[in-house]
């Protein structure tokens, strides 16, 4: 069931061409377009966004309550099928950053600096685990509104950020970066799953 | 089978059903053995619910009118006219007692009530 | 014999709403009318038997079973047509099926494309661009297209034009053809009730009034009628509910009235709904 949940999430975000188009050409257009972009950091920041960008679904649609009420699933089954498609956006989101980098290499953009993928990795399963706490705590309306600040502040992250160009995040070495992000991770899934659900509004 | 019901007879929709299957059986129009629809068939071409078709069948069932047999139907159950025509005499004989009672706790005279049978008979 | 749904006690608090003490039963094979005005509770009750809502207390079985403990079980044999049904609106039809079907283990494919045709909805439509009349078709078809042995519907027949309102019924009608289905509808539009259902719950301001056969209510109260005079302070005693005008005044009593020659009839559901809800002092 949880697997069927994620596939259809999946088949989802396929079938949803405003949602494709947001989360893989958005980031390249950013990049093509703005001067800021144009730095080594962005491999990583393109990781985040797509892990955000995703969830930038339908306006005014409450997911939970479309998924519990139209597929024989209980609210847990949902809350953790989240988390696990956030484990396979991670993955997908690391790949589309991996070929992007590669690409680019050949176009002459870069080099990238080290770390840039692991470390961009690794603190994203911390953000994925996040999101879907978010997700899943607050109504859609609010926490879509938060996903778009946020991606609108990491946007930023390209533009200011001032770090050695061969590394990235010095201070924050890979292992400790794995930690940090699985931490995080198992910590909102841990409280996704054991904080009461959500008080719902009356039903009109 | 024929059964038609009438909202503005006054009488429950599944005494309705009750007099008209009798009312059939009867007349020979429907005869010993003959398959009746189940309750839920009856309920659907009549546009009524299952518990009304239930309750008349189980009432015919409980007056010998009709028989069930788990896993195959209603049947019309073979019928002992000189019972039924006892029956039905004794039917009648109670709605005239309920007649009389109210004709006497209103104090009418026995030539009212004849008369009023009489002008119901001609009609 | 089983019962297709059993609820006791149920209770749901809101902050300016409370559903309380609700219990009542639908027997396999049956039809129920769920009926109240608007705000009395329905859509709560159906939706804590869905758990899209989490119940404060009592206790909900659907088929025996606890419809937390085996809520995906429950919900396989349950088809659930919503009031405002909601979709992933961008999708077509066709491809909003294509993401159910996967889940259910009794999917009817025949039987689903019989519906589709049969209510005229075209597939490749997208879900936004239907109508709410032609959603509730969607969601019926679904609904009926999985091997569901409860069919729980709250306002099917709102926004849906007379003639389908027949059809609706019709499709009730085949449903109870086989006695493993139940099912049960919450309505405003009691005429449709008034003829199909086997039993009616009645609730009011989060609280049940009553849950029995609908035959035995249509003969436990009576609509009584009369002139102006007629209405003693008595009568209004006895009476549930009454209206008056100028020229005479109608009410409602739980059982017929002796001794007396007014008028006397059959109510409809909704005369009973009416004078329940009304209650005493209604003065048109």
């Amino acid at each position: 069931m949880l697997s069927k949940l994620v596939i259809k999430q999946l088949k989802y975000v396929a079938l949803t061409p405003q949602l494709l188009a947001m989360v893989l050409l958005m980031p390249i257009l950013l990049y093509v377009v703005f001067p800021g972009f144009n730095t080594a950091v962005f491999p990583a920041f393109m990781i985040w966004f797509i892990l955000l960008a995703l969830q930038s679904g339908e306006v005014g649609v409450n997911r939970s309550q479309v998924t519990l009420a139209l597929f024989p699933v209980t609210w847990k089954d949902y809350a953790i099928s989240f988390f696990l498609f956030q484990v396979v956006a991670i993955i997908v989101a690391g790949l589309f950053a991996a070929v992007f980098t590669l690409v680019a290499g050949q176009l002459g953009a870069g080099p990238f600096p080290q770390f840039i993928l692991s470390k961009g990795l690794s603190l994203g399963i911390g953000l994925g685990g996040m999101i879907a706490l978010l997700f899943l705590r607050v109504p859609d309306d609010i926490a879509r509104l938060l996903a778009v600040a946020l991606m609108m502040a990491l946007s930023l992250l390209p533009v200011f950020y001032r770090g050695p160009e061969n590394v990235f995040l010095p201070g924050l070495s890979l292992p400790l970066c794995l930690v940090i992000g699985l931490a995080v991770f198992l910590l909102s899934l841990v409280l996704a799953l054991g904080l009461p659900r959500a008080q719902q509004r009356r039903p009109a | 089978m024929r059964i038609v019901l009438s909202n503005a007879s006054g009488q429950n929709i599944y005494e309705q059903i009750i007099d008209q299957i009798k009312d059939a059986i009867m007349k020979g129009d429907l005869n010993p053995g003959d398959a009746l629809p189940s309750i839920r068939a009856l309920a659907r071409d009549l546009r009524i619910s299952v518990v009304s078709t239930k309750r008349a069948y189980d009432e015919l069932e409980a007056e010998a009118f009709i028989e069930t047999i788990p896993g195959k139907g209603s049947f019309v159950a073979t019928q002992d006219t000189a019972l039924m025509r006892e029956k039905r005499l004794h039917g009648i004989e109670v709605k005239l007692s309920e007649a009389v009672l109210e004709a006497r706790l209103m104090g009418l005279a026995f030539d009212e009530i004849a008369q009023m049978l009489r002008i119901l008979w001609e009609e | 014999m089983e019962n297709a749904l059993e609820i006791k006690s149920l209770r749901k608090d809101f902050k300016t709403f409370s559903l309380r003490d609700i219990s009542f039963s639908l027997p396999k094979g049956y039809i129920m009318g769920f009926i109240g005005p608007n705000g009395a509770g329905k859509t709560t009750t159906l939706k804590l038997i869905m758990n899209l809502i989490a119940k404060d207390g009592g206790s909900i079985q659907a088929f025996g079973l606890d419809h937390v403990a085996y809520e995906r079980e429950i919900k396989q044999r349950i088809g659930f047509v919503h009031d405002q049904p909601v979709y992933y609106e961008q999708l077509s039809i066709k491809q909003m099926t294509g993401l159910l079907r996967p889940f259910y283990e009794c999917w009817d494919e025949g039987k689903y494309q019989d519906y589709i045709k049969r209510f005229d909805l075209n597939p490749a439509k997208k879900i936004k661009e239907l109508s709410k009349g032609m959603k509730t078709k969607y969601s019926l078809a679904l609904a009926l297209s999985h091997g569901a042995e409860l069919l729980i519907m709250d306002e099917p027949t709102s926004g849906l034009d007379p003639i389908f309102r027949r059809e609706l019924l019709d499709i009730l009608y085949e449903v109870i053809q086989l006695e493993e289905n139940s099912i049960l509808f919450s309505s405003h539009i009691t005429s449709d009730l008034d003829r199909v259902a086997d039993y009616i719950t009645f609730l009011h301001g989060g609280q049940l009034i009553f849950s029995e056969e609908k035959d035995s209510l249509l003969t436990r109260f009576t609509l009584v009628k009369g002139g102006p005079e007629d209405l003693t302070q008595a009568l209004k005693k006895d009476l549930i509910g009454f209206s008056q005008t100028p020229v005479g005044f109608e009410g409602l009593s739980s059982g017929r009235l002796s001794g007396t020659d007014l008028v006397q009839e059959a109510p409809s559901l909704e005369d009973i709904m009416f004078y329940y809800t009304k209650g005493r002092a209604y003065v048109k």
